[in-house]
């Protein structure tokens, strides 16, 4: 039977009264249309037509009864760059600056190739990075065999060497999943030989006074009696924006330029090669262009001419906890609760901890037709709430909801390599969870790409001899002890001059941040830079202050200093 | 590093601080320091311009800058030390405290007695759960009022208030002022949150309206709020979407409680009373920690400035005593409580005839005609209140406590 065909009557097979077209092309990438009933069907749908065998991936033209699937207008980007014309000419252009154009970023600068990147929002990382609940994902929860089981192996891997270069903080606290029943033994059992599978050599079953042993906090804290657990010593975790912004400013230090709200419109492509952008900064030409868009990346490879692959937002809402609770020792363990895991594409997050040490619940995962919905609702917020095993914390403890977009693919896998259709167009998309661990695996893949087809067109890249793989250590001022903090202080007034108190964060530390490779612009990003604003009165004493030496570093107006994004000061007008 | 060694070390120069300050060196304390980290003392009075201030102290309203003033004169007449712009960063069990600033570096202070004065901090839309998005223009009220009376800047031209406690009620009024049109007042509770009179003075007199049992479901908005949908709620708190209502707005003003600073408190390890947020202490507001002693809302979020003061000089008699050696030791016996009391502070006592013997209650429902009693002592002054409500704490003085047994209830009477 035709690949076509197959897929059909897959559908047919579980949505029998939908009907859905199907076509395909010689890279076996299928293109659905037909009207569904919801959007999770929708989304269904394109997951049932993934998982027939041959389909490498899935574009979605397919609808929803009443229901207006939002989609962007690039029009006035692309007026407005028109206008302006040509700007730049680059080799490369990233075009994304989460995690995954970041890093590639970074890794790309060794090279003797003129680099840019842009960004439609005013910072780096401030898409769906920022949002990510910042771990660096053991092997255990990976399908193998995918390209995101590979490079999320990978990612850990390397991210010893990145934290060191780099400078952000990075810890390994490992993870232990223990089950409170034996009928539950498959769950971990699961976990453990998937670990294996992938090649994870640190992984341990525990029975169940060995796994109280580690974490003796399951019983005194949560009360259970575990009979047994997969311990991965190799789960790690670091703040996501930290790593977006240390890679950014390490690509800078090394002559990549960055270039930020600048929305990308259209691509310009001439006999199938990539000749350039058009942008709302203007037109840059380029010879390659890095596909790392985050949720609108399906739409620059459609710009590109290579229509392979439909994103679709499976949204995530997270809880922060107050730092005061609980005890660390539970932290690196949850339990199994295998009568949530239903929907096996849609993996949420459990209880963990951050890097400060604030207990962090969630994200859940709920199916979402528009790009730029972020909101936290009720179903949501009550399904990250109840991940808590906790009797020690409670929705009082709470300092921040938030939610964030996974930029998923129908196949559920990521998308990276050169288009077949378009010559220098290389994808790197679909990056959704574990994106953040799997980030230094997608950069060597994407330079490895990047350098194999240097070589083949006779222009092989070379290394710089001036490379700078380090990205000097910033002042944590709350990190240092009392004598440290005495001799800083000394050095420079600045740091004695503590602005947030609930993190201790002084204005040295907020000047360090301004004066830096990439400036931050708003009260998020400085908060995201040096953790002002993050702490339990969420910047309800710290905000006057940070606004305050923002606008004065910056040259500003208080009024035109934002919140987040275009257009969202925190203060309208002066009033006398 | 600095080494300096007081006697008495005050934590936070807002009214709590200043006031025992005052009151310690009245008392005879030999060096007395307070430690403010804003740029000038005052604390949040510094912001509060409108009046109502020290009725009950000195018999006539004023502004809390002008409050606030009074003792910041009599700080500087008596020669107290001040340090400004600077942050405690800890306190030990021992009465070791460190601090830093930009022209001292970093201090390392001992003390013969710590008085905590840091008072609270607002509610935040993370901790009620605000749902929807996270743009600019929601903010709490305190910050606004900051925005507006001290920075001298409008966060907004169309407001709604969540909350209606008494920074939103005064804030309702002062936006309107400012020319910020204030569409409405959204309570989650069927009973409003703030003083009877901020009810009267800042809604009413401005037809600003107040819905109770109502809250806002819903922030619309990625980075910029483009307005919120409220709604009616159920006894336990549900939303009724059939009564969702979206209101276009660029500032949501949150007014939804207050809490105690107590991150220091935790740090010295002093004993916390889940109710109150705050310290647990004796009727001379020393905590758990011997020499360390919580005044103002540190120890309990008060309603008005006038107890706050008072709660300091009793902390600052109490540290006086504590540093002369006077102050007699002792756990205390728990106040028991009965009756529509929600909580009580002190909620200790000891056997101490000399010591304090002010009382601060909160009910747990309004009630008519109430009046407080005392099991083991006196009430002396004012016992009877036409009526009664939750926002409005009560205060009493009780005298000739006999061996630390006191109860204190209030209950209606005909």
């Amino acid at each position: 039977m035709e690949l076509n065909e197959r897929v059909v009557s897959a559908i047919k097979e579980q949505f029998p009264s939908l009907d859905i077209r199907c076509e395909h092309d010689f890279r076996d990438i299928v293109t659905l249309a037909g009207e569904c009933e919801t959007w999770r069907q929708l989304i269904d749908v394109g997951h049932a037509a993934a998982h027939v065998e041959g389909v490498r991936n899935v574009v979605s033209h397919m609808t929803v009864k009443g229901l207006v699937i939002p989609k962007k207008d690039y029009s006035e980007t692309i007026r407005k760059g028109k206008e302006i014309g040509v700007i730049a000419k680059t080799d490369v252009l990233i075009v994304g600056l989460g995690i995954t154009g970041c890093g590639i970023a970074r890794e790309l600068a060794k090279y003797n190739l003129k680099i840019m990147a842009i960004d439609m929002r005013d910072d780096v990382g401030a898409g769906a990075s920022k949002a990510n609940n910042g771990g660096v994902h053991m092997a255990g929860l990976v399908k193998p065999g995918t390209l995101k089981a590979k490079l999320s192996v990978r990612g850990n891997f390397l991210y010893d060497k990145w934290a060191q270069e780099l400078n952000f903080t990075f810890i390994r606290p490992g993870h232990l999943n223990y089950i409170t029943s034996i009928d539950h033994l498959p769950s971990i059992v699961k976990i453990f030989e998937t670990a294996v599978r992938n090649h994870d050599r640190d992984v341990s079953m525990l029975d169940g006074p060995q796994t109280l042993k580690i974490a003796p906090g399951i019983k005194e804290i949560m009360g259970d009696d575990p009979v047994a657990s997969v311990l991965t010593p190799t789960q790690g975790k670091v703040h996501p924006y930290e790593v977006c912004v240390a890679l950014a400013e390490n690509a800078v230090d090394n002559g990549v330029e960055i270039l930020l709200s600048c929305e990308l419109g259209d691509v310009i492509t001439e006999n199938g090669q990539i000749k350039g952008v058009i942008t709302e900064k203007g037109i840059i030409e380029t010879k390659y262009l890095i596909n790392a868009a985050g949720l609108y990346a399906d739409e620059v490879s459609v710009m590109a001419g290579d229509e392979c692959f439909t994103l679709h937002n499976r949204k995530g809402t997270i809880a922060i906890y107050d730092k005061s609770k609980p005890p660390a020792t539970v932290q690196l363990a949850m339990r199994e609760r295998p009568e949530l895991k239903k929907d096996v594409e849609s993996k949420g997050g459990g209880t963990d901890q951050t890097p400060s040490g604030n207990i962090l619940m969630g994200p859940s995962a709920t199916e979402v037709p528009d790009k730029e919905d972020i909101d936290t609702t009720e179903q949501d917020l009550a399904y990250t709430l109840n991940r808590n095993d906790n009797p020690t914390i409670t929705p009082a403890d709470v300092i921040r909801i938030y939610a964030g977009a996974r930029p998923a693919d129908l196949k559920e896998d990521y998308v990276i390599g050169m288009s077949e259709l378009t010559h220098g167009l290389i994808n790197a998309a679909a990056i959704q969870s574990p994106g953040i661990g799997s980030a230094p695996g997608v950069a060597e893949m994407v330079e490895g790409i990047l350098l194999e087809d240097l070589e083949k067109n006779g222009t092989p890249a070379k290394r710089r001899d001036d490379w700078n793989p380090i990205r000097e250590k910033k002042v944590k001022f709350a990190e240092l002890s009392r004598e440290e903090q005495a001799a800083l202080i000394e050095k420079n007034p600045a740091y004695g001059h503590v602005i947030c108190r609930c993190e201790t964060i002084t204005e040295g530390e907020i000047l360090d941040a301004i004066h830096s490779p990439i400036v931050p612009t708003s009260i998020d990003a400085i908060k995201r830079r040096t953790r002002a604003g993050m702490g339990r009165c969420q910047g309800g004493f710290c905000q006057p202050r940070v606004l305050e030496i923002l606008a004065r570093e910056l040259g500003k107006e208080w009024v035109e200093i934002n919140l987040k994004g275009r257009d969202s000061t925190v203060l309208k007008q002066k009033n006398r | 590093m600095k080494e300096i060694k007081t006697d008495i070390t005050v934590i936070g120069g807002g009214p709590a601080g200043l006031a025992a300050a005052v009151e310690a060196k009245k008392q005879g304390a030999g060096k007395v320091l307070i430690i403010e980290r804003d740029f000038e003392l005052g604390g949040v009075l510094q912001q509060c311009i409108h009046d109502g201030f020290g009725l009950h102290r000195f018999g006539r309203r004023m502004s809390g800058s002008e409050y606030a003033q009074i003792f910041i004169d009599e700080v500087n007449e008596l020669g107290i030390d001040v340090v400004t712009d600077t942050m405690v960063l800890e306190v030990t069990p021992e009465k070791e405290l460190y601090a830093c600033n930009s022209t001292d570096g970093m201090m390392h202070i001992s003390s013969g007695a710590i008085i905590l004065a840091m008072g609270c901090r607002e509610r935040t839309a993370g901790q009620i759960l605000l749902l929807g998005g996270r743009p600019s223009g929601v903010m709490t009220a305190g910050s606004v009022q900051r925005y507006i009376n001290m920075e001298g800047y409008l966060p907004g031209k169309k407001a709604v208030i969540l909350g209606s406690g008494d920074i939103g009620l005064i804030m309702a009024r002062r936006m309107t002022l400012e020319g910020i049109e204030v569409e409405g007042v959204y309570e989650v509770m069927p009973n409003p949150g703030g003083l009877t009179r901020n009810i009267v003075q800042c809604l009413e007199d401005f037809d600003i309206p107040l819905h109770l049992s109502t809250t806002v479901a819903h922030v619309h908005g990625n980075s910029v709020l483009e307005g919120v949908t409220v709604a009616k709620i159920d006894e336990n708190r549900k939303v009724l979407h059939e009564t969702e209502r979206f209101i276009p707005c660029d500032l949501l003003v949150l007014a939804v409680g207050l809490i105690p600073e107590n991150e220091l408190s935790k740090g010295a390890g002093i004993a916390l009373d889940p109710k109150t947020k705050g310290p647990v202490v004796d009727q001379n507001f020393m905590t758990s920690v011997p020499g360390i002693f919580a005044a103002g809302n540190v120890s309990a979020v008060f309603d008005l400035v006038d107890y706050v003061s008072m709660s300091g000089e009793i902390a600052a008699r109490g540290a006086v005593r504590y540093v002369n050696g006077t102050l007699p030791s002792g756990e205390g016996k728990d106040v028991k409580i009965a009756g529509n009391v929600n909580f009580v502070i002190p909620q200790k006592v000891i056997d101490d005839p000399e010591g304090g013997n002010m009382f601060f209650m909160r009910v747990k429902h309004p009630d008519g005609r109430s009046k407080i009693s005392a099991a083991g002592g006196e009430i002396a002054g004012k016992s009877v209140h036409q009526r009664v409500a939750p926002p409005e704490m009560l205060a009493c003085e009780v005298r000739g406590i006999q061996d630390a047994e006191l109860e204190i209830s209030v209950g209606a009477v005909g």
